[in-house]
């Protein structure tokens, strides 16, 4: 009797060691399963800013330069309406100048592709109630009765992508040659 | 046998919690030390942005040294400390002493000769004072505007 009771307190002791161990197992489990998502989400947002900030930069960038040969620039009608342009240095080694090239850039930073687009503005008559104010029209081009040809939108796009989804941002500039022109 | 097997789990269970508690702590200083570095980056993404768009005149005078006459007629001139790794204002550090400064370059790639607007090419290399793994790179372009 007292063999048989020995046994069987010696056997539950055993059971407990290890059911205290699935039971920490578990628990552990349960934590993993709930902090991992979550931490895969921070993760992600993490990299999206970080994203985010260079896309910024890029685009900066490519406004920036739009800017300076436009502003620098008398005959606009060498960057045709409609058309993608990417921002390229030309000139000597030593005396470089940022130029626009056709088409866009693509693989910056391994990741991100840029492009700046060259846009009609059409402008309301004088006639009208609000002369001069800037008419949002689809089909505004260079054969658009109210196109302007002192002024251009200066469209600039970046995009990428992050984990399948393409990511973009986009930055408007208007110039006008009454205040470019020297 | 039993008392092994538990020990043994339960050792594995304590050095992963142990493990993941070290990775939580270590990447929340990273944070910290990369947080610096993106203060950093978006001061002088300010002031450079700001002092070029708006100057009355830019002059190039060396890679690392840039002049700017300021809209109230005030000068500004940058230069890269290589000594104390900071980028400096007429003489005073406008990066902080937690940041490295190890490379500052700047490029005039305007199209016309001065005195016409100015586009001038920053590039900026920095790393963290106290931890030399943390970097960060970045470029800024900034046009002068006409008239201004």
């Amino acid at each position: 009797m007292k063999i048989i009771r020995f046994a069987h307190s010696k056997l539950t002791q055993h059971g407990f060691l290890i059911l205290e161990a699935i039971i920490a197992i578990a628990i552990l489990s349960m934590v993993l399963v709930t902090v991992l998502p979550s931490l895969n989400f921070f993760l992600k947002r993490a990299r999206r800013s970080r994203n985010e900030t260079q896309a910024t930069l890029l685009l900066q960038e490519g406004q920036e330069v739009a800017y300076h040969v436009f502003a620098s620039t008398t005959n606009w009608d060498l960057y045709t309406i409609g058309t993608l342009y990417k921002p390229v240095l030309t000139g000597p080694v030593g005396s470089e100048m940022w130029e626009l090239g056709a088409g866009e850039d693509t693989g910056l930073e391994t990741l991100f592709n840029r492009k700046i687009e060259i846009k009609a503005v059409c402008r309301h008559p004088a006639t009208s109630a609000q002369p001069g104010e800037i008419l949002d029209v689809p089909g505004c081009s260079e054969s658009h009765g109210l196109f302007d040809p002192t002024s251009r939108n200066l469209i600039t796009t970046v995009s990428w992508d992050e984990g399948g989804t393409v990511q973009t941002l986009t930055a408007k500039l208007l110039v006008t040659k009454q205040l470019l022109s020297p | 046998m039993e008392l092994l097997i538990g020990m043994t789990l339960i050792s594995f269970i304590f050095l992963g919690v142990i493990t993941a508690t070290v990775v939580l702590l270590n990447s929340n200083a990273r944070v910290k030390q990369i947080d610096h570095l993106e203060q950093a980056k978006n001061d002088l993404q300010l002031e450079f942005a700001n002092t070029i768009r708006w100057a009355k005149a830019i002059t190039l005078i060396s890679p690392s040294e840039l002049s700017i006459t300021n809209s109230d007629d005030s000068t500004s001139l940058y230069q890269f400390d290589s000594t104390n790794k900071r980028i400096t204002k007429n003489g005073v550090p406008i990066t902080s002493d937690t940041v490295d400064i190890t490379n500052f370059e700047i490029h005039d790639y305007s199209r016309l000769p001065a005195p016409s607007p100015r586009s001038i090419q920053l590039f900026i290399e920095m790393q963290h004072h106290d931890f030399s793994s943390v970097r960060e790179t970045f470029r800024l372009v900034v046009s002068q505007r006409i008239g201004a």
